[in-house]
C-alpha cells in the first residue's frame, strides 16, 4: 500500500534522521590540538595542530612510530592530560573547560579506556572490576549489575564473575577491561594498544570483540596500535608523525 | 560492589604492607600512650607515697606550743558523744627536730639530724602493718635511713640530742640563747624498714628522712614537760569517718587557757591578770583575749626590766618598770600617791616611782630620773643598752594596785628565784651591783614594779615584733564565767585558730600536692617526641612504599572517573582502619613502654624523682586519648603522604610515577633553595631577638628558632638535592662516580630527604637539648654565678643567736677557727621559716615553701646571677624597695617583695609571668601571705626557697628567732699570703663548723655540692631525653633500612644493567655507599647547624654540651646507615644480572 509505505519511509527517515542528528550531536571534534613538554633544554613538541572528527558509531585507528605522541593524543582526548593548545569537544562538551569534579564525571560517563596494561584491581573480582566505574557515581544500581553481567557474558567471561584477575589469562583480563570500559555506556572508547600485551590469537579475539561491542553500543572508538591487522579493521586510519595527524592512504 | 567492599578487599589483599604500616602506627601509639601512662603512674605513685607516709592519719593539729595531751582525749570523747558516726581516735604526740650521735668513742663520731616522733598508740597509724615496735623507757627505734647513716644496729647505744624548749623567744631580751642541747643516752631497740612508721611524716616529700621513735612519756620526762604534746593526729578507722574530718574536729576543739598559752591569776585585789609564757603576747593572742573579755574593763600593760634607775648620782639596779595607763576607778585602779591621792594618767615624759624606789633615789616630784635598759630585741647576741630620762611626776604609795606582783609576768630563772643573787638571766648580769637592800626588796615585794610610765611611752621604748603587751588586767566580775580563782580553769570563748590551734586536712593536702609540679605526661611526651616523630616518619615511609605500588590503581580510578577527593577519601578510609588497629595494638604496648620508663626512673634516672617507689597505673583516659591522638597523627601523616601522590596527574600515575617531581620535572628546585634561604634569614632575626624577649618566652623561642632553622635547612637541602639533576655525567670530569651518586640521590628527592631528615632531627634535638646540661663546678666561686661566690652553706637545727663574724660571737658558741682563716671568712646569717622543699628535688606541689630572711649585709653585698630583676643595677635591693613601690599601699598591706630561683618560680610555683607577678603562700596558721616577685635567680643554691628581706621577715614571722641558715664566704689570695690554698681552707672551715657547732645540729654543704644536687635533676632529665633520643635513632635506623632496602630493590634492573655494562659489584657498592654518605653527611650537617643556631644564646652561659657523645651518636648513625646500605647492596647484587634484566623485559 503506497500510503503505508510512504508513511514507513517517512518514519524511517525521521528515525534515521533523528539518529543521524543525535549521532552528530555526540560527535568527537578535535581542533588544532597541540602539546609540548618542558625538558632541561627546549620544550619537546609532541602534537602540532591535530584536528579530527568522528561521529557516533565511527571508529578509527591512529598509528605511528614509538614516541610519536599517539598515547598523548589519546590522553588529551580522554581528559587525562591537558593540551597546550587547541580544544576537544565530545557531544558539545570541552572537557578542558570543566572543573576537576566535572572533568572526573566527564571521564566517568562519557569516556571508556582500554589500556595496554589491563589495570584490573587485584583485590576485586572480575564483576567488581567491571563495576568499578559505577562507584565513582555513588555505587552500582541493579541495572548496572545486570549490564555488567551482560557485558561479561558478551566477552565470554560469564562463568568467571567471581574470579580474581590473578586467576585469568592475559586475554581474559583484557576482555574484562573491555567490559569495564563500556559499563557506563560511554560515548567514546579510547583503546591504547589494547592487544599490545597479547598473543596473536588473543589479540585477534579482543580486537573483534572491541569492534563488535563498539558497533552494538554505537560508541566512537579510537584505537592506538602498532598492529597493522588491528588498524586494518578500522573504518579510518590516521598516522601521527612529527606531531601531525594525517590520514593513511588506503 | 560498594565503596566499603572495595576498602575491605584492599585491606585484605594488601594485608602485609598494611600490617607493616600498622606496626609503625603501633610504635608511635605505644610511645604516646606510654608517656601519658607515665604521667598517670607518677601522680598515682606520688599519691600512694603520700598515703604510705601518712598511714591512717586524716587530719593533724600541729601546735605552736606544747599543749595538754589530755586535749586529745577530750576531743575524742566529744566526737564520740556528739558525732558517733565520725568518731576517730585522736593520738597525742610530740615531734621535734633532733640529732642522734654515735656514742662509741673509739670510732669517729657520726651524727645525723632526724625527726623524732613520740606518739601514744602509734600502732593505730598503720593498723594493717606489723605491730609497732613500741619503744619504752630509754630506748629508741630508728628507721633504716637513720641507722645506715649512723652505722648502728639494734642494741647499740646512741646519744639523743634534744633541743631545749624555752617559750620566750630567744631574741627577746629575756629569751634564752644558745641553750645547750640535752643529751640522753638511749639504746636502739629496733631498726625498722623505711616503710610505715619508718617513713611517717607530715612534710610533703617523697624522700625518706631519718626518723626515730621514742615513747612520749620518756620524751616528756627528758624535756621536763608534764604530759604534753605538740601534735594531735586523727586516725579514723573507717573511710566514712574521713569526710571533712578536719572541720569536724576543729568544731570540737575546746582548748583551755593552758592550751592557748595563757595564764590567768587573780591578784589580791581580785583583778584577773592574764599573761603568757612567751612573756610578750603575740598580737593575735592579745586580739583574741580582748574579744573574750570584750564586755569587761581591760587594762593592758607592758613590763620591762630596767638595768638601772638613777637620780643624780644615786642608782638602783635591776628593777621592773611597768608601762600602763592609770585607771581612776576600782578594781583596775587607782594608783595613789603617798598622800593617798589618785595619780592621774601620765604624760609621755613622766615617771612614777614607788615609795621604796623614790626613797632609795631620794627623788622628789619634778626630779629627773634616768632609766637604763636593754632594747627589747637582741640581734645576734648583741644586747644594746639605752638610756631615757623622765620627770618624776609622783611617788606611789606601797599599797593597792601599785604593789601587785602580777604586773610582772613569770620569767623562769628570774621571777622564780628567792633572791636577786640567784637570778640566772640570759643577758649580761652584774651581780656585784646588787645591794643587800635590793635583795630585801626582792624578798618582800618580789618582781613588783618599782616604777610606772605611760603605756604609750612603754610601747614606744619596749614594744617590738613580739608584741606590745605583757599583761592584761581584767575586771574581776568575769570570775564566774571564767571559772576558778587561780590557775587555769574553764574554756576560753576563743577561736582556736586565733591561738594557732588548727586541725589541718593533711591527707587531703597531701593528695592535692600529689598532682605534682611537673606534668610528667607532657615531660615524657616531650622526651619521647623524637621517638614518636621517628615512628611517624617510619610509618610515612612504609605507607608511601605500600601506596607507591598502587600508583597505577590510583591512576586507573582517576581515569574511570573518580574525582581526586573521592580517591583521597578511599585512601583515607583504608588508612584510618590501619591507623585505628595499629593504635589499638600500640595502646596495649604503651603499658610496656611506660613500665620501661618507670624502671628507668627507679634506676638510671633516680635523681630525677628521688624515689624508687614508682608503680604502673594505667588510666582509662590516657589510653583513650593515646589511642585517639596516635590514630589522628598517623592518619594525618598518611593523608599528607597520600595527598602528594594523588596530586600527580592520572596518566603519570598509570605510568608508575610516585612523586610530583618525577612527573613535573626539576623546575621547582630553585624555588626550594630560595625558600630555604629566606626562612634561614627569618630564623636568624628571630634568634637575635632572644635577648629582647621576656624570660618566660625564651624557651619557646628557642624551640621555634631551633625547629625553624632545622626546617629551613631541610628545605634548602631539598632544593639542593633537586638541583643535583643538573649534574651531568655526559662529559669528562672528575669524581664521575660521586657525580652519578648525586644524580641518583636527586632522582628520588623525597626518599633522600627522609633519610637526611631523620638523622638531622636526632642530631639537632640531642645537641640542642644537651646545651642545657649544667656543670655546677664550671664557674668556680664566682660572685655572679649561682653560688654567689660562697664556698659553704651551713644549716642548723637550733637557731644561733650570735654574730659569728666577731670573736665574741664565735667564742659564745665555741666556734674555733685558725686566725688566718677567721680573718678572711665572712658569715651571712639568714633567718628560716620552715616549710616544704619547693626545689626540683621534690615532685610534689608545694603550697608552703620555706622562707628565708635575707640580712641587709647580703643585700648590700649582692652577688648571684639574676635571670630577671626589678632593679637591674642592684637586684637584691628590690627586696627592700619593693614595699614602697607597692602601688601606694601601706607597708603592712603591700605584697612582700620576694626573690626566687627561676626554676622554682616557673616549675614549682608556676609563676610564669616572672618579675611583677603576685601570689600567695600559706603562713602555716590558716592564713595567707601575699608576695610579689622582684627577682629571679639563675640556677642558684636557693632553689626551693623564697627570699625576703630580714626586716620584713621579722614582721611576718616574729616567732622565728635566730638564724639557722648561713652563707660562708672565704676570700683567699694565696699569692699574697702563706695560707693554704682555698680548697683546703674550705675543708678546715667545714670541719670546724660541724665539730664546734654540733650542739646546734649544724650540717654543712659546699655550694658546688648543693648545685650538683639540684643540677642532677635537670641533667638526669637531659640524660633521659638523650636515652630516648637514642631509642628514636634506633627506630629511625630501622626506617632508614626499610627505605634503603626498598629503594635498592626498585633499582634492581638499573643495577643489573650497570653490571651488564661492566660495573663491578664493588664499584656499585661504593656508588650506593656514596649516595648514603651524601645523605647522612647532609643530615648531620643540618642537625648540627640548626642546633648551633638555636643554642648560641645559651652557649655563653654554659658550655657543657657533650660534644663527644653527640659525635659518637652521629658516628653510630653513619655506621648503621653505611652498614645497612652496604648489606642491602651486597644482597641485591648477589643475583645474576641477566636474571634481573629478563625480569624487566618480561
Amino acid at each position: 500500500m503506497p500510503a503505508v509505505d510512504a508513511c514507513v519511509a517517512r518514519l524511517r527517515g525521521t528515525v534515521v534522521g533523528a539518529l543521524a542528528a543525535r549521532e552528530g550531536m555526540n560527535a568527537l571534534v578535535v581542533n588544532d590540538l597541540s602539546k609540548q613538554f618542558p625538558t632541561r633544554s627546549e620544550p619537546l613538541v609532541v602534537l602540532r595542530g591535530v584536528s579530527l572528527r568522528l561521529d557516533a558509531g565511527e571508529n578509527a585507528a591512529i598509528v605511528g612510530p614509538s614516541g610519536s605522541g599517539k598515547s598523548t593524543l589519546l590522553s588529551i582526548i580522554g581528559g587525562l592530560e591537558p593540551p597546550t593548545g587547541g580544544n576537544v569537544e565530545l557531544a558539545g562538551d570541552d572537557p578542558w573547560r570543566l572543573d576537576p569534579q566535572q572533568l572526573a564525571r566527564f571521564r566517568n560517563m562519557r569516556v571508556g579506556f582500554v589500556f595496554q596494561e589491563h589495570y584490573l584491581l587485584p583485590q576485586c573480582s572480575v564483576l567488581e572490576n567491571v563495576l568499578l566505574p559505577t562507584l565513582a557515581a555513588g555505587g552500582p544500581s541493579r541495572q548496572s549489575v545486570e549490564r555488567a553481567t551482560m557485558l561479561l557474558d558478551r566477552v565470554g567471561l560469564a562463568n568467571r564473575l567471581e574470579h580474581r584477575p590473578a586467576e585469568l589469562s592475559g586475554g581474559e583480563r583484557q576482555r574484562a577491561a573491555l567490559a569495564r570500559a563500556l559499563i557506563n555506556r560511554p560515548l567514546l572508547v579510547l583503546a591504547d594498544e589494547p592487544t599490545g600485551n597479547l598473543d596473536r590469537i588473543a589479540g585477534q579475539n579482543v580486537a573483534e570483540l572491541l569492534l563488535e561491542l563498539q558497533t552494538i553500543e554505537r560508541t566512537i572508538l579510537i584505537v592506538v596500535t602498532h598492529s597493522r591487522r588491528l588498524a586494518d579493521l578500522m573504518q579510518r586510519r590516521w598516522e601521527l608523525a612529527d606531531g601531525r595527524l594525517c590520514p593513511v592512504a588506503e | 560492589m560498594s565503596a566499603w567492599r572495595l576498602t575491605i578487599n584492599s585491606l585484605t589483599h594488601y594485608r602485609w604492607p598494611n600490617a607493616a604500616v600498622a606496626a609503625g602506627v603501633a610504635v608511635a601509639a605505644a610511645v604516646l600512650c606510654g608517656a601519658l601512662i607515665v604521667g598517670d603512674s607518677m601522680r598515682a605513685s606520688l599519691a600512694s607515697l603520700a598515703q604510705k607516709r601518712l598511714g591512717n592519719v586524716e587530719a593533724a593539729l600541729i601546735a605552736p606550743r606544747f599543749i595538754r595531751a589530755e586535749l586529745a582525749r577530750e576531743i575524742e570523747r566529744a566526737l564520740a558523744e556528739q558525732m558517733p558516726e565520725q568518731a576517730a581516735p585522736i593520738l597525742p604526740g610530740i615531734v621535734v627536730d633532733a640529732a642522734v650521735e654515735t656514742s662509741d668513742r673509739r670510732a669517729a663520731r657520726r651524727s645525723v639530724h632526724l625527726k623524732l616522733w613520740a606518739v601514744d598508740r602509734a600502732e593505730r597509724i598503720f593498723p594493717d602493718q606489723a605491730p609497732f615496735p613500741e619503744p619504752h623507757g630509754e630506748s629508741v627505734v630508728l628507721n633504716n635511713s637513720a641507722a645506715d647513716r649512723l652505722g648502728v644496729r639494734e642494741s647499740d647505744a646512741v646519744i639523743l640530742r634534744l633541743p631545749s624548749q624555752g617559750e620566750i623567744p630567744a631574741e627577746s631580751v629575756l629569751g634564752r640563747k644558745s641553750e645547750p642541747m640535752q643529751s640522753v643516752r638511749v639504746r636502739v631497740s629496733r631498726v625498722m624498714d623505711d616503710e610505715a612508721w619508718g617513713r611517717f611524716g607530715l612534710e610533703t616529700t617523697q624522700r625518706v628522712r631519718p626518723t626515730a621513735w621514742v615513747s612520749r612519756s620518756s620524751l616528756c620526762e627528758w624535756l621536763g614537760l608534764p604530759d604534753r604534746a605538740n601534735v594531735l593526729l586523727a586516725v579514723p578507722s573507717a573511710a566514712d569517718n574521713r569526710v571533712n574530718l578536719a572541720e569536724v574536729l576543729q568544731r570540737q576543739l575546746r582548748p583551755d587557757w593552758d592550751d592557748c598559752g595563757v595564764r590567768i591569776e587573780q591578784s589580791p585585789g581580785g583583778v584577773l591578770v592574764v599573761t603568757t609564757a612567751q612573756l610578750v603576747m603575740p598580737p593575735s593572742l592579745e586580739s583574741a583575749l580582748r574579744r573574750v573579755f570584750a564586755d569587761r574593763p581591760i587594762q593592758p600593760a607592758l613590763t620591762h626590766l630596767a638595768n638601772a634607775m638613777a637620780c643624780d648620782d644615786r642608782s638602783i639596779p635591776y628593777s621592773t618598770i611597768t608601762a600602763v595607763d592609770f585607771r581612776s576607778k576600782p578594781p583596775l585602779g587607782p594608783i595613789c600617791d603617798v598622800k593617798g591621792r589618785p595619780i592621774p594618767p601620765l604624760r609621755d615624759d613622766e615617771i612614777v616611782l614607788n615609795a621604796w624606789a623614790a626613797e632609795q633615789l631620794r627623788a622628789r616630784s619634778g626630779d629627773r630620773v634616768t632609766v637604763v635598759f636593754f632594747e627589747p630585741e637582741v640581734e645576734q647576741g648583741r644586747y644594746r643598752e639605752r638610756t631615757t630620762a623622765f620627770t618624776l611626776a609622783a611617788v606611789a604609795s606601797m599599797t593597792g594596785a601599785a604593789v601587785d606582783r602580777a604586773w610582772t609576768p613569770r620569767v623562769p630563772g628570774i621571777t622564780d628565784q628567792l633572791t636577786l643573787g640567784d637570778w640566772d638571766p640570759p643577758f649580761p648580769f652584774e651581780q656585784n651591783r646588787i645591794r643587800p637592800v635590793d635583795d630585801d626588796y626582792w624578798k618582800q615585794w618580789g618582781p613588783t614594779p618599782k616604777a610606772f610610765v605611760s603605756l604609750a611611752t612603754g610601747r614606744r621604748l619596749w614594744a617590738g615584733r613580739f608584741g606590745e603587751t605583757t599583761t592584761l588586767r581584767v575586771a574581776p566580775e568575769a570570775v564566774e564565767s571564767i571559772g576558778g580563782r587561780s590557775g587555769l580553769g574553764g574554756r576560753p570563748n576563743v577561736d582556736p585558730a586565733e591561738v594557732g590551734l588548727i586541725f589541718l586536712p593533711v591527707r587531703w593536702q597531701a593528695l592535692a600536692a600529689a598532682v605534682g609540679t611537673t606534668p610528667f605526661q607532657w615531660l615524657f611526651l616531650g622526651f619521647s617526641g623524637f621517638v614518636i616523630v621517628a615512628a611517624l616518619l617510619l610509618l610515612v615511609s612504609l605507607f608511601r612504599l605500600a601506596i607507591d605500588r598502587r600508583s597505577a590503581e590510583l591512576g586507573l580510578m582517576s581515569a574511570v572517573g573518580f574525582a581526586r577527593t573521592r580517591i583521597m577519601k578511599h585512601v583515607l578510609i583504608e588508612a584510618a582502619v590501619v591507623a585505628s588497629l595499629g593504635s589499638l595494638v600500640g595502646t596495649a604496648l604503651g603499658a610496656g613502654y611506660a613500665s620501661l620508663m618507670l624502671w628507668g626512673l627507679r634506676t638510671w634516672w633516680l635523681p630525677a624523682v628521688g624515689t624508687t617507689q614508682l608503680s604502673l597505673d594505667v588510666g582509662a583516659a590516657s589510653v583513650v586519648w593515646g589511642w585517639f591522638i596516635a590514630t589522628a597523627a598517623a592518619l594525618a601523616a598518611m593523608g599528607f603522604a597520600a595527598r602528594r601522590l594523588i596530586e600527580i596527574p592520572p596518566r603519570a600515575l598509570l605510568a608508575g610515577a610516585t612523586s610530583a617531581a618525577d612527573a613535573a620535572g626539576f623546575g621547582r628546585s630553585n624555588r626550594f633553595v630560595l625558600w630555604g634561604v629566606g626562612m634561614l634569614v627569618v630564623m636568624a632575626v628571630a634568634g637575635a631577638a632572644v635577648a629582647f624577649v621576656p624570660e618566660r618566652l625564651r624557651a619557646v623561642l628557642f624551640f621555634i628558632v631551633g625547629m625553624g632553622s632545622w626546617a629551613s635547612l631541610l628545605t634548602l637541602l631539598y632544593g639542593l638535592i633537586g638541583q643535583g639533576r643538573a649534574v651531568t655525567i655526559d662529559r669528562p670530569a672528575c669524581c664521575a662516580l660521586l657525580r652519578l651518586a648525586v644524580v641518583n640521590v636527586a632522582a628520588k628527592r623525597g626518599r633522600s630527604l627522609l633519610s637526611a631528615a631523620l638523622l638531622s632531627l636526632a642530631v639537632f634535638l640531642i645537641t640542642a637539648i644537651s646545651a642545657f646540661q649544667i656543670d655546677p663546678g664550671q664557674f668556680g666561686l664566682d660572685r655572679d654565678s649561682g653560688n654567689g661566690g660562697f664556698a659553704l652553706i651551713a644549716q642548723s637545727l637550733r637557731a644561733i643567736d650570735h654574730d659569728l663574724n666577731t670573736e665574741q660571737g664565735r667564742a659564745a658558741v665555741q666556734l674555733i677557727l685558725p686566725e688566718e682563716i677567721a680573718r678572711k671568712t665572712r658569715v651571712f646569717p639568714i633567718r628560716v621559716k620552715p616549710g616544704d622543699d619547693a626545689s626540683c628535688l621534690n615532685p610534689y606541689r608545694i603550697s608552703r615553701p620555706r622562707v628565708l630572711g635575707v640580712p641587709d649585709s647580703l643585700i648590700e653585698r649582692g652577688g648571684f646571677a639574676f635571670a630577671q630583676a626589678a632593679n637591674r643595677d642592684h637586684p637584691w635591693r628590690a627586696l627592700r624597695d619593693g614595699a614602697e613601690a607597692g602601688g601606694g599601699e601601706p607597708a603592712e598591706n603591700a605584697p612582700t617583695p620576694v626573690v626566687i630561683d627561676k626554676n622554682t618560680a616557673m616549675y614549682s610555683l608556676h609563676l610564669w609571668e616572672g618579675v611583677g607577678q603576685e601570689f600567695a603562700i600559706d603562713d602555716g596558721s590558716g592564713g595567707q601571705i601575699r608576695m610579689r616577685v622582684v627577682g629571679l635567680l639563675e640556677n642558684s643554691i636557693f632553689q626551693g626557697d623564697l627570699l625576703i628581706a630580714e626586716s620584713v621577715f621579722v614582721r611576718l614571722f616574729p616567732g622565728e628567732s635566730g638564724y639557722r641558715y648561713f652563707l660562708i664566704e672565704s676570700n683567699f689570695d694565696a699569692a699574697r699570703s702563706n695560707a693554704p690554698p682555698p680548697a683546703a681552707s674550705d675543708a678546715v672551715l667545714r670541719r670546724a663548723w660541724e665539730t664546734s657547732l654540733s650542739d646546734y645540729g649544724v650540717e654543712t654543704q659546699t655550694t658546688v655540692e648543693r648545685l650538683a644536687e639540684l643540677a642532677a635533676v635537670q641533667n638526669t632529665y637531659l640524660s633521659t631525653f638523650r636515652s630516648l633520643g637514642g631509642l628514636g635513632l634506633l627506630l629511625g635506623s630501622v626506617g632508614l633500612a626499610v627505605v634503603q632496602w626498598r629503594t635498592l630493590l626498585e633499582r634492581r634492573g638499573e643495577l643489573a644493567l650497570m653490571q651488564a655494562a661492566g660495573f663491578s659489584r664493588t664499584r656499585l657498592t661504593v656508588l650506593v655507599l656514596c649516595e648514603t654518605w651524601l645523605l647522612l653527611g647532609a643530615g648531620c650537617a643540618v642537625g648540627l647547624a640548626s642546633a648551633a643556631a638555636a643554642t648560641l644564646p645559651y652557649a655563653a652561659a654554659r658550655a657543657s654540651t657533650p660534644w663527644i657523645a653527640i659525635l659518637l651518636l652521629a658516628g653510630a648513625m653513619l655506621a648503621i646507615g653505611s652498614s645497612v646500605a652496604g648489606l642491602s647492596a651486597a644482597v641485591v647484587l648477589r643475583r645474576s644480572p641477566w636474571a634481573e634484566l629478563r625480569r624487566e623485559l618480561r
